[in-house]
């Protein structure tokens, strides 16, 4: 075939085949890290690792911001029960990284009646000091930004705790700030993907 | 002499028998060689290459067997999830990884439309179906398939060209007005794509 019957060839082939579908970005990251999930882990909690006291909802104020997202529920449990039996099975993860080397593993689970469970383990994070706490936020591939959770931590060490969300709600970026109960200050990015 | 290697350095894959002295990253190795990196040592970084290349071909070919964007969603994740999961499965003295590939998600998306159409007796249609014959539906996803990876490997400059002239159906003047790239530049841009895509659309994926 002739070199300008082969570009005639290729030209034919792109007239006759229609546009590509662009990824949702969100649908994007989940088939990555539901893939590199396979086969699905199961994590068995310990109960040292649950919430042990160590964490509380931040209140006042900051409970109301987290009701504002009306769509998420806070699933939290403290004293050391937990939801789901003590195991969790995760079909994607996301990292969250900060300053200082704080991080926090945000670990969510395969759907179950419109729900997904969702763990956060952070390391590193401090308390969020006097009048102020964490909030954890996601965004949706329409730019609508929605909380999904507040809390603080009683140290800096390894704590972890759980909270679900709706299981359709799709996002592509999810990050933690430090908020203020007074709602006066400028929020502060504390980890981000 | 000594030479140390950062331990921070950028990861650097080399497959069997590839030269230690060679520095290989990923995205500069064939799918093959990617896929059987996932295979052997289950490499994250690889798998994201090949997610990376095929990732809207993908999403394109289950979509237009679903017709379905939220089912298809999901049917491409499962075929990623498959793909990382069966990656042992791939050999390449049986095809490309291409074709292996275009097998499963179409396989997936097939399979969800089979789940989704409830089963119906009743009267047959007294007219023939339009659509094409399932071989022929098969061919012409495989080429589809085929044209849009080939896309997705072009350079930026030159995708974006051939994305506007063939997916979107904008003139090479309308093109240069909207790039603002003078004609010649858009004509030779082209020119270049349809070079570069001729070999990749020479062999068929399926092979």
């Amino acid at each position: 075939m002739s070199h300008e019957a082969e570009l005639q060839r290729v030209e034919r082939m792109l007239q006759r085949t229609p546009a590509p579908e662009a990824v949702p970005a969100a649908a994007a990251m989940a088939a990555r890290n539901a893939a590199l999930a396979e086969p699905a882990q199961v994590i068995r909690v310990s109960r040292s690792n649950r919430w042990s006291g160590r964490w509380r909802v931040a209140s006042g104020a900051a409970a109301l911001g987290a009701a504002a997202a009306a769509a998420l529920v806070l699933a939290l449990t403290s004293g050391g029960g937990g939801s789901g039996g003590g195991t969790f099975a995760t079909q994607f993860s996301v990292d969250l990284h900060g300053p200082k080397g704080a991080t926090a593993e945000v670990d969510f689970s395969r759907p179950n009646d419109g729900l997904r469970q969702m763990r956060v383990t952070t390391q590193g994070l401090p308390p969020a000091g006097a009048g102020q706490y964490y909030e954890m936020w996601f965004r949706t591939p329409s730019g609508e930004k929605v909380s999904a959770v507040t809390f603080n931590t009683a140290d800096a060490n390894r704590s972890s705790f759980t909270a679900v969300i709706p299981a359709g709600m799709t996002w592509y970026r999810c990050w933690v700030t430090r908020e203020a109960t007074s709602g006066g200050s400028t929020p502060q990015m504390i980890l981000t993907t | 002499m000594t030479v140390f290697v950062a331990a921070a350095a950028p990861r650097a894959l080399a497959p069997r028998g590839w030269s230690s002295l060679a520095v290989v990253t990923p995205e500069s190795m064939t799918d093959e060689d990617l896929l059987e990196l996932v295979a052997k040592d289950r490499d994250q970084a690889a798998f994201e290459v090949l997610y990376q290349r095929y990732s809207r071909a993908i999403y394109s070919l289950v979509l237009r067997i679903l017709r379905d964007r939220h089912r298809g969603e999901d049917v491409a994740q499962e075929a990623f999830a498959a793909v990382w999961r069966a990656a042992k499965g791939y050999h390449r003295s049986r095809g490309s990884a291409a074709g292996w590939m275009f097998a499963i998600a179409r396989n997936a998306a097939i399979d969800a439309s089979r789940a989704k159409v409830p089963l119906v007796v009743g009267e047959l249609p007294d007219r023939p179906d339009p659509a094409p014959l399932p071989d022929a539906q098969a061919i012409s996803d495989m080429e589809a398939f085929q044209v849009h990876l080939a896309v997705d490997a072009l350079p930026d400059r030159e995708r974006e060209v051939i994305e506007l002239a063939y997916f979107s159906g904008l003139a090479q003047s309308e093109i240069a007005e909207q790039l603002e790239l003078p004609l010649g530049t858009v004509k030779t841009r082209t020119r270049s794509a349809l070079q570069r895509m001729a070999p990749m659309l020479r062999e068929e994926v399926g092979r």
